[in-house]
């Protein structure tokens, strides 16, 4: 069910707005303090479209930060269920490809019913990206600024209009029940498209391509002393995997609110902390930050193309400005590059 | 020959149900279970006794030695535990737990009757039908013995497919050797046992030193023919790996036929917590038993 189609500028807002009235719409908004995050739009007209690309990713809507699996009292355990359909606009294109890699991850092999069932009743609506931030290299993965798979919807700004592109069946539906707001395609609205996306690209000014990185990793060319230096400027704060739209780590954990009631929960968690891979009597299979440094970028760099032929990485650039110790991913690579 | 029934059609159907990759519907689930029963064993381990609730789950409870369960106590958490009972007990496993973090301390205060749930079971097994006329030689080392004795059983029940038995036990002291109770019945059931302390006090009469020393031993006593046909299982601190598995490998076992279980902080069991990976390798879906070949490719496995 896949298909093209024109939305004139003036109609999203109303498109948006029906939307919103059977599902939960969510879309980057600019929260009291200044910052603009993704949050539930109270107000059509309070959505930020021309937002950078760094805000917080869409990742928490499908894998919250701290998610309840179950309750559990004297009695019994009561499982609790997330049918709730949301969608999710104004996403960029990067995230929109690490939730694209996160369901094959979820959903492979062992499927993960909580991610699952969120998954199920979120439908994404991308926006190609025009403005890519200085910080942002998916230009060099594949993963942006336009996409060609791997999307719901995907709309790209062509001044008055956008071009709208369901990508799956979930982003059919959306589409279907206002067809009266969409007309077809024309050449010049792919053309317009096309010169849009060459545009884009012009303006990356980072381009890291990161498989020059893993052939060298492989090859054996970067050798300890190199992970020895990034590890002592890493501060083990966390904050690249919090903040990255594809880790995917947690720790599960039992919450007692009264002796004999309480919640077990799922919670983001960090291979850079040291307890991470604690086991039963104090042993620490990656005991010195070293090893810790280099599993995170191994795990980007090598095992994910092991495991799924992509990189970990989208090149969001969210570890770029998070991270204190300026050992992000674009600069690593650049400097093995 | 034609009248006869095809029984080892009805097993292999059997054994497939054990590999749960193909089979969702059996880890996501978890079995009310209780504990039956706590024997003690030393002052930190005791052998918990966990029965499914269920007679119909029990029965249909399969594993293989080598495999985990999750054990699950609401409020306190979750941990893995390699089973240590026979495989044809089903649903009646034993556990061998030592009192080391936080949901074992909870567990050595508990007493019989205690409900649990149980989840699993999960991981790869010990290929024991692959060892069917073969010499078989476990080396245990610690409490490396508590998944070993799975394989143990199962060597015990299906004695006649095996050539020779062979257990290399070796303990810090006497006073933490596990499962003493059963050693009489092992030598019985024509199980070569041979068990070495480190620090002996005075009432041991046994060989003194590592499990290498009897090792040493065996390999004087038989020649390379015998190992030519064997199969080893080796358990124990991850140290002892790399000195028995390379002995061995000196003495002619090919390293695909030296299975070594891993040891790692696992919260899922599904290989989406990404605790327990070793490089690519998650040791909840491919492990926690590899054969060494496989584990001198791991990079800090071990």
């Amino acid at each position: 069910m896949k298909g093209d189609f024109v939305l004139n500028k003036a109609h999203l807002s109303y498109w948006l707005r029906q939307l919103r009235k059977e599902s939960d719409l969510i879309a980057p908004l600019r929260s009291v303090d200044g910052d603009i995050i993704l949050s539930s739009v109270t107000g059509i007209h309070e959505i930020e479209l021309d937002c950078p690309a760094n805000i917080p990713s869409p990742k928490e809507f499908i894998f919250p930060q701290k998610e309840e699996m179950f309750k559990f009292s004297g009695k019994g355990v009561d499982a609790l269920n997330n049918s709730r359909k949301r969608v999710i606009f104004g996403v960029r294109s990067c995230d929109m490809s690490a939730v694209a890699l996160m369901d094959r991850f979820y959903g492979g092999l062992f499927e993960d019913g909580f991610y699952v069932s969120r998954r199920k009743n979120t439908i994404f609506i991308s926006i190609a990206c025009n403005n890519p931030d200085p910080t942002c290299f998916c230009i060099g993965l594949g993963t942006g600024p336009y996409l060609k798979s791997g999307f719901d919807i995907q709309l790209t700004d062509l001044g008055d209009r956008y071009l709208v592109q369901v990508g799956s069946k979930e982003g059919h539906a959306p589409v279907k029940r206002f067809r009266h707001l969409f007309q077809s395609p024309g050449k010049s609205d792919y053309d317009d498209q096309y010169e849009a996306n060459l545009s884009s690209q012009s303006k990356f000014e980072k381009r890291i391509t990161l498989e020059n990185v893993r052939q060298k990793i492989l090859a054996g060319k970067v050798d300890d002393s190199f992970w020895e230096s990034v590890a002592l400027r890493c501060f083990e704060c966390g904050g690249c995997v919090y903040e990255c739209p594809l880790c995917t780590c947690f720790n599960v954990i039992d919450w007692k609110e009264t002796p004999d009631k309480g919640v077990r929960m799922r919670l983001w968690d960090t291979c850079m902390f040291k307890g991470f891979t604690k086991m039963a009597g104090n042993v620490l299979p990656a005991e010195k930050k070293i090893m810790r440094t280099k599993r995170w970028y191994f795990h980007k760099l090598l095992y994910y193309p092991e495991q799924f032929g992509k990189f970990g990485c989208v090149g969001c650039g969210r570890c770029t400005i998070t991270c204190p110790g300026r050992i992000d991913m674009a600069t690593i690579a650049n400097k093995l590059d | 020959m034609d009248n006869q029934l095809k029984f080892t059609d009805i097993i292999s159907e059997a054994l497939q149900k054990q590999h749960r990759k193909s089979d969702l519907s059996t880890f996501e689930y978890t079995y009310k279970a209780e504990i039956t029963n706590i024997h003690r064993l030393t002052e930190m381990e005791n052998l918990y006794r966990i029965q499914i609730i269920d007679t119909e789950e029990r029965r249909q409870f399969i594993f293989q030695p080598g495999q985990f369960l999750m054990l699950e106590l609401p409020g306190i958490g979750e941990a893995p535990f390699s089973i240590s009972s026979s495989p044809a007990r089903h649903g009646d496993v034993e556990l061998c737990i030592r009192k080391a973090g936080n949901l074992t301390n909870f567990l050595s205060r508990v007493g019989r009757g205690t409900h649990v749930g149980i989840r699993g079971p999960f991981g790869t097994n010990f290929p024991m039908e692959k060892m069917h006329g073969q010499n078989i030689l476990l080396v245990a080392g610690g409490l490396g013995l508590a998944p070993l004795r799975s394989a143990i059983s199962y060597a015990q029940d299906n004695r006649s497919r095996f050539n020779s038995v062979d257990i290399i036990y070796g303990a810090k002291d006497p006073s933490q050797l596990l499962f003493t109770y059963q050693y009489d019945m092992w030598r019985a059931d024509d199980i070569g046992l041979s068990i070495i302390v480190d620090k002996p006090d005075s009432s041991w009469k046994g060989p003194v030193g590592l499990v290498t020393k009897i090792l040493e031993q065996m390999f004087s006593e038989r020649g390379n023919p015998f190992f030519k046909s064997t199969y080893a299982i080796v358990c124990g601190p991850p140290v002892m790996f790399k000195f028995v598995c390379n002995m061995l490998n000196q003495k002619d076992i090919p390293m695909q036929k030296m299975f070594v279980s891993l040891e790692r902080r696992m919260h899922c069991g599904m290989g989406k917590c990404c605790r327990c990976n070793v490089g690519s390798t998650y040791t909840c879906l491919n492990g926690p038993v590899f054969d060494y070949w496989t584990v001198m490719n791991l990079k800090e496995a071990i």
